[in-house]
């Protein structure tokens, strides 16, 4: 489920961490300090997060191990060295985001959001990412190798030196993406969209 | 308010299920695709009433449970066509702010990849059926609907905040701004063409 309440500083759009009225930007420092402190001990008990709205965030060696992440929006975040492995997630928008040497082994992810993201130098081995949206990649040096990639969409995006070895590749889409040095080997990429438009609904 | 992503296998149709914050438990669903054992779990967890289906187009896969639901939660449906699948609806036009059982819905009418296609936004959410899936716009025939298409998308639907989201009949989430940077079709698709096309307002569905 996702709660779309937003910021009541005047003329700002982003989205609230509830029960807080204002974004994570114009929180006060007080609130800043809790919302950081909730998320740190729910990760500590690998709990659900929930409904966490940090905007233009700034993590590094973020432990999210096996945790479960449920409607909550991160854009324009920065991840440094962060574990995802394990982790359930969905609904969870980390649009604009920058993800550097993260692991996301073994993420199962539905209808999540990365798109216009810069990751690099990360590994999503093992996963099932089902309906999300990597959209405007900007992906260097990264491996989803053996992972399920059904219905999720890569156009747009500068992919380079990635491997999608032994994936499902069932109705991905790839258009009007720049790949170099890309490696779809023991994968279905005949299944997955390049060029063309999908088929007629 | 809360959304809840439903994936329907036959068709790889997204149902939407809406439900309100202040303690009632009206809910209503977007696009009836399929009913299954997860969706009627989440329904009767949280003890909620189904007062309406909204429908974005008639086309059977995003309708095909409709008798279903029909038949373990009656309510009505909402649809810009009288009649689906000889259930009779409650006609809809494009109207901003338009109660449904409490919900306040913008209603946009935004043809192109069919006649009676309607966007619904609720609160912060846009669900768009089929007139925008993430990267993409809908197949639409020939030209001149491809153009209104285009021009409904970039005209009504990106008049939104770009921090809203956006739900799509078909593929994953995406919001506002990540359409008007990645939409691989609008951004191949002229938008001046389409202005040519229009220029003297005469296309079949008045003017915008």
């Amino acid at each position: 489920m996702f709660k779309g309440d937003i910021c009541v500083h005047p003329g700002c759009k982003s989205y609230v961490s509830p029960p807080f009225r204002t974004c994570f930007h114009h929180s006060g420092e007080e609130e800043r300090r809790i919302i950081l402190s909730t998320l740190e001990e729910i990760l500590s008990r690998r709990g659900l997060i929930k409904d966490i709205c940090i905007i233009g965030g700034d993590f590094e060696g973020l432990d999210i191990r096996s945790s479960s992440l449920r409607a909550s929006n991160f854009s324009f975040s920065t991840f440094r060295g962060c574990d995802f492995s394990s982790t359930s997630i969905s609904t969870c928008f980390f649009d604009m985001c920058i993800f550097i040497n993260c692991r996301f082994d073994e993420l199962h992810a539905r209808y999540t959001v990365f798109a216009g993201s810069r990751i690099r130098n990360c590994t999503f081995t093992g996963s099932t990412m089902v309906n999300c949206n990597f959209m405007g990649l900007d992906c260097i040096d990264n491996d989803f190798s053996s992972s399920d990639l059904y219905f999720s969409n890569f156009s747009m995006s500068r992919i380079i030196s990635t491997r999608f070895e032994d994936c499902n590749l069932k109705r991905v889409n790839f258009r009007a993406s720049a790949m170099k040095e890309v490696s779809f080997k023991y994968s279905n990429p005949e299944e997955a969209f390049f060029q063309n438009k999908e088929d007629e609904e | 308010m809360r959304v809840y992503c439903h994936f329907c296998d036959l068709g790889q149709v997204n149902s939407y299920l809406v439900t309100r914050e202040d303690g009632c438990s009206d809910a209503l669903i977007i696009d009836p695709a399929g009913l299954d054992n997860d969706l009627i779990g989440i329904i009767e967890r949280h003890s909620l009433d189904i007062r309406g289906i909204l429908v974005t187009h008639s086309h059977f896969q995003h309708v095909r449970d409709m008798g279903k639901y029909q038949k373990i939660y009656p309510c009505p449906v909402y649809a810009w066509n009288r009649e689906i699948l000889g259930v009779e609806t409650v006609q809809l036009k494009e109207t901003k702010g338009f109660g449904i059982e409490g919900f306040k819905v913008d209603i946009l009418h935004v043809p192109g990849h069919s006649d009676d296609s309607l966007v619904y936004v609720i609160g912060q959410s846009i669900f768009t059926g089929d007139c925008l899936q993430a990267g993409r716009l809908s197949t639409a025939t020939g030209y001149q609907n491809s153009a209104i298409l285009a021009r409904g998308v970039t005209r009504k639907i990106f008049s939104y905040d770009d921090n809203h989201l956006i739900f799509p009949g078909h593929g994953s989430p995406s919001k506002v701004r990540i359409e008007k940077m990645f939409n691989h079709d609008l951004l191949e698709t002229s938008v001046s063409q389409s202005e040519e096309l229009f220029q003297n307002d005469a296309h079949p569905f008045g003017k915008a």
